[in-house]
């Protein structure tokens, strides 16, 4: 399985896929295989973009991302090489996962279990800072003892029109302005929990702490909020 | 909201050091006068929200601390 959320089709990919027909408009769904995705599906974008059948869950995310700037998303995968089996020709036979995240947990962060990450789990550290100082750009990733929180999570400040100020109990009435999308890989280290009330917020969105900070090239993409 | 920007040196420190929260850190600001302020909040390693009531510069400013 990969690490990255989307992955751009190598040349030969993408000569193959123009001659095979859509699944839908704009799509294609491949089953496919290589050293990273051993019989997968993959939904291909544009005949250019792929996303993995795992990543899907994030389906909002990866929309978000792909609206904000196609041509950057494409630039920022890493390219990949797949021996295409077939198109399929429905996308019913995509199963569409859903995350439901557990809530029972109320623990914050710091005072919960160190767990691995799983290296397919999207996070959103989410800035009133179009230069936030914790994200390292230069190696794309996340600087030791920083939070950031699930994507899934971050998502329903959007679905549900929650104030991310109050779900995340920041000090500050600033405007959340900018989303930086981390994906960790298996070997970062976190810390879930909840976000307690403070500052007269809420709270009660999740979090996740990340001590040792996440490897190089874990961050993805920069996107307004 | 009166902020303070505080010096790269101030600043560094405090990237070395965990968030408190998802973008900030609580951290004590102890002042060369002596005077030391608890709880005092600073945004993205780099701005310090003056406590209501208090004004100071960064020349002001003997250390700060987390909490």
């Amino acid at each position: 399985m990969t690490n990255w959320l989307l992955s751009k089709l190598s040349k030969s990919n993408i000569e193959t896929l123009k001659t095979l027909p859509e699944t839908g408009m704009g799509y294609q769904l491949i089953k496919t295989g290589n050293n990273n995705y051993v019989n997968q599906k993959l939904i291909v974008l544009n005949g250019q973009l792929a996303i993995s059948e795992n990543a899907l869950k994030y389906r909002n995310i990866i929309k978000a991302i792909i609206n904000t700037n196609f041509k950057k998303a494409l630039q920022q995968a890493r390219e990949v090489d797949l021996k295409i089996f077939d198109v399929v020709s429905s996308a019913k036979q995509l199963d569409f996962l859903v995350l439901e995240e557990n809530y029972t947990q109320q623990k914050s962060a710091k005072d919960s279990a160190k767990e691995n990450a799983n290296g397919d789990e999207l996070f959103v550290r989410l800035s009133a800072f179009e230069d936030d100082i914790r994200i390292d750009k230069t190696n794309k990733c996340l600087l030791p003892g920083s939070f950031a929180t699930m994507a899934s999570d971050a998502l329903r400040c959007k679905t549900e029109k929650d104030n991310a100020v109050e779900r995340y109990a920041l000090p500050t009435d600033l405007d959340i302005q900018w989303a930086y999308y981390l994906q960790p890989f298996p070997k970062d280290i976190l810390q879930r929990g909840t976000v307690e009330q403070a500052f007269g917020k809420r709270g009660g969105g999740r979090e996740a702490f990340f001590e040792n900070g996440t490897s190089s090239l874990t961050f993805i993409t920069q996107t307004p909020w | 909201m009166k902020t303070l920007s505080l010096p790269n040196n101030l600043s560094n420190k405090l990237l070395k050091l965990p968030e408190t929260g998802m973008g900030y850190q609580l951290v004590k600001v102890v002042l060369k006068n002596g005077k030391e302020l608890q709880h005092a909040k600073v945004l993205n390693a780099s701005l310090l929200i003056l406590p209501n009531g208090e004004y100071f510069t960064n020349n002001d400013i003997e250390k700060i601390e987390p909490e």
